[in-house]
């Protein structure tokens, strides 16, 4: 008997071998200058400090401190703390963790953070928020489904930095009326995350979250990594809570461009010691 | 005083003239599905029409139209197969319901959504069987006869043109209004510390939604109702990353046939024919449309709430 071959035909939807990791590159140049002209600019328009606009943004002070845990002020000793400076939820107010004495180390004594449903403290279109919604409920469902979407991501920074090391009220005061802000340096962020599934994490929380006004909850895009087009119009919104009220804020610029990158497979070590090493 | 006088159809509809009976009925309808005022914990679930609250924010609850219960936990490494189960319309348990049509060559032609609940169209039925066969006739198959949307004398939801030969509304019986709102208020978790530690074992991403984001609200001690209108909406469709045949980003093809931006009941996906390619011609993220259920990965749905505090 004569078998004909069925003729090949790609899967549309590949499944992959289940032990593996994949690795995702991208070099993202940032408009540093650019972002703190629109932040200086709109901040004053909106009656909020400019760090403090900044960080609503970012979901973190400029020296890491969660805003979920100080939301008036820099805090440098909350940012050094790596027990407590992510040590947050949304929806609920923080509970102390008890941990087991670590010598040298007080415990952490900083207050907790209060519960933020509304987004009125870290507001819902924050980069990380969106990016890790944490306790949230989202269009996916339960926080459970949350984590199958997160992935291990670490930041690069390359080119000469826009003034110190670390951004103070003053620097910026300074910055407002400096010829920093029209300083074009190449300059930016490598991105590099590890996850199980690239289509399904990292470019599922880029396009499905970061890049849409209502996902992972209402209402703003990612300011800093977001993007649309829609039939040629790239303007994204964020919904900005003030002491008046919400107000909306159409963000014309955009501040963080992927200028390369690659997607890589990292095979388990398994394929390096009994295949590659055998 | 109540901040709302009498509920208003779904967007604002206004299918039949002012001053209609209907319109009562139709309000009569929404105050039954409503507690007056419900104690969760510090929290409350109220209806709008009949407490008055002071209102701090509107919450809009969303969620993918996509039936989250056809891809997980099954069928997460075998997406193909999630999305063709996906556009069986007995599987679209999100409040969103759509319908894939193909032409002779098997291609994706048009696809249609609807958050439009039974509730309404029975209702409008029994004012004006007339309006309900020309909003058939327009909508679906202008064939369309009053007896075939009767069965044994009343409206039929399961009738054929919304059923195997068209889509008029939602059909399924849990994508009602009555499931909707009886989600919203019964709050199950207002006496967990936090989301984490809410035992949610539902596989929709509706329900979750719903139960979470209304307990964690009532837990804070606010009062939340369905604002007005009441309703389940699309409230926003993404097309960004699809592509013309050529590579090109695609136009608008969305139409918004029933409701208003924000507020969508009906929407329709179908390119204009004069472009010369269809739907099935059309590719997301360099992957070619073969089922409806892949556009509706990227439409939201939603239910809007008010949010406030007891004066």
């Amino acid at each position: 008997m004569t078998c004909t071959p069925r003729p090949h035909r790609p899967p549309t939807f590949q499944s992959g071998p289940p032990s593996r990791s994949y690795l995702v590159c991208r070099r993202l140049r940032q408009d540093v200058a650019g972002f703190w002209s629109f932040v200086i600019s709109a901040a004053n328009a909106l009656g909020i400090a400019p760090i403090k606009f900044a960080s609503m943004l970012v979901r973190r002070w400029p020296s890491g401190a969660p805003l979920m845990r100080s939301p008036d002020e820099e805090n440098l000793d909350l940012a050094g703390d790596e027990w407590a400076n992510n040590h947050f939820i949304y929806d609920d107010p923080s509970r102390p963790s008890p941990l087991r004495p670590i010598e040298g180390y007080a415990g952490d004594n900083f207050p907790q953070a209060a519960a933020d449903i509304l987004g009125q403290v870290c507001p819902h279109f924050a980069h990380i928020r969106k990016m890790n919604p944490r306790d949230l409920a989202t269009d996916l469902g339960k926080p459970a489904d949350s984590l199958t979407r997160m992935v291990l991501r670490r930041g690069i920074p390359f080119g000469p930095p826009l003034v110190g090391k670390r951004l103070t009220g003053n620097q910026l005061t300074g910055l407002r009326t400096s010829a920093k802000l029209q300083d074009k340096s190449e300059r930016g962020l490598m991105f590099v995350c590890y996850g199980a599934s690239i289509e399904d994490q990292f470019e599922f929380l880029t396009r499905r979250w970061a890049n849409s006004p209502v996902h992972p909850n209402y209402v703003g895009h990612d300011p800093l990594i977001g993007a649309t087009e829609q039939q040629g119009h790239r303007t994204r919104y964020i919904d900005v809570p003030t002491s008046k009220g919400v107000r909306r804020l159409k963000l014309k610029q955009e501040w963080v461009t992927p200028t390369g990158g690659g997607y890589f497979f990292a095979p388990p070590i398994s394929a390096l010691t009994d295949v590659l090493g055998a | 005083m109540p901040l709302v006088a009498r509920f208003r159809p779904p967007a604002g509809l206004t299918d039949l003239p002012e001053g209609s009976a209907f319109y009562d009925d139709w309000h009569r309808y929404l105050d039954s599905l409503q507690s007056d005022a419900t104690r969760y914990g510090p929290g409350c679930v109220y209806d709008a029409s009949r407490t008055n609250v002071t209102v701090l924010a509107e919450r809009v609850m969303t969620w993918t139209a996509f039936p989250r219960d056809a891809l997980l936990p099954d069928l997460r490494d075998n997406r193909r197969e999630a999305y063709a189960l996906a556009d069986n319309r007995l599987r679209q348990s999100e409040y969103c319901e759509f319908l894939t049509e193909r032409n002779a060559a098997g291609k994706i032609t048009k696809v249609t959504f609807t958050c439009e609940v039974s509730e309404y169209w029975a209702r409008l039925w029994n004012a004006s069987p007339s309006t309900v066969v020309d909003l058939y006739r327009r909508l679906v198959s202008p064939a369309v006869t009053e007896a075939e949307l009767t069965r044994n004398g009343v409206y039929n939801p399961n009738n054929r043109y919304n059923t195997t030969d068209g889509i008029a509304h939602l059909r399924r019986d849990d994508n009602s209004l009555f499931s909707a709102i009886h989600t919203a208020q019964r709050v199950q978790f207002y006496e967990s510390a936090d989301n984490y530690q809410a035992p949610i074992t539902i596989p929709s991403a509706v329900d979750p939604r719903l139960h979470l984001d209304v307990s964690s609200l009532a837990r804070k001690g606010l009062w939340v109702a369905v604002a007005d209108p009441i309703g389940i909406y699309i409230v926003n469709w993404d097309d960004t990353g699809f592509t013309q045949p050529n590579g090109a980003p695609v136009g608008n093809y969305w139409t918004i046939q029933r409701g208003v931006p924000g507020m969508v009941l009906r929407l329709q996906y179908q390119v204009p024919e004069e472009l010369g390619f269809v739907v099935g011609d059309l590719r997301i993220g360099g992957r070619p449309i073969e089922y409806g259920s892949q556009i509706a990965e990227h439409i939201t749905v939603g239910i809007r709430a008010i949010v406030g505090v007891r004066q």
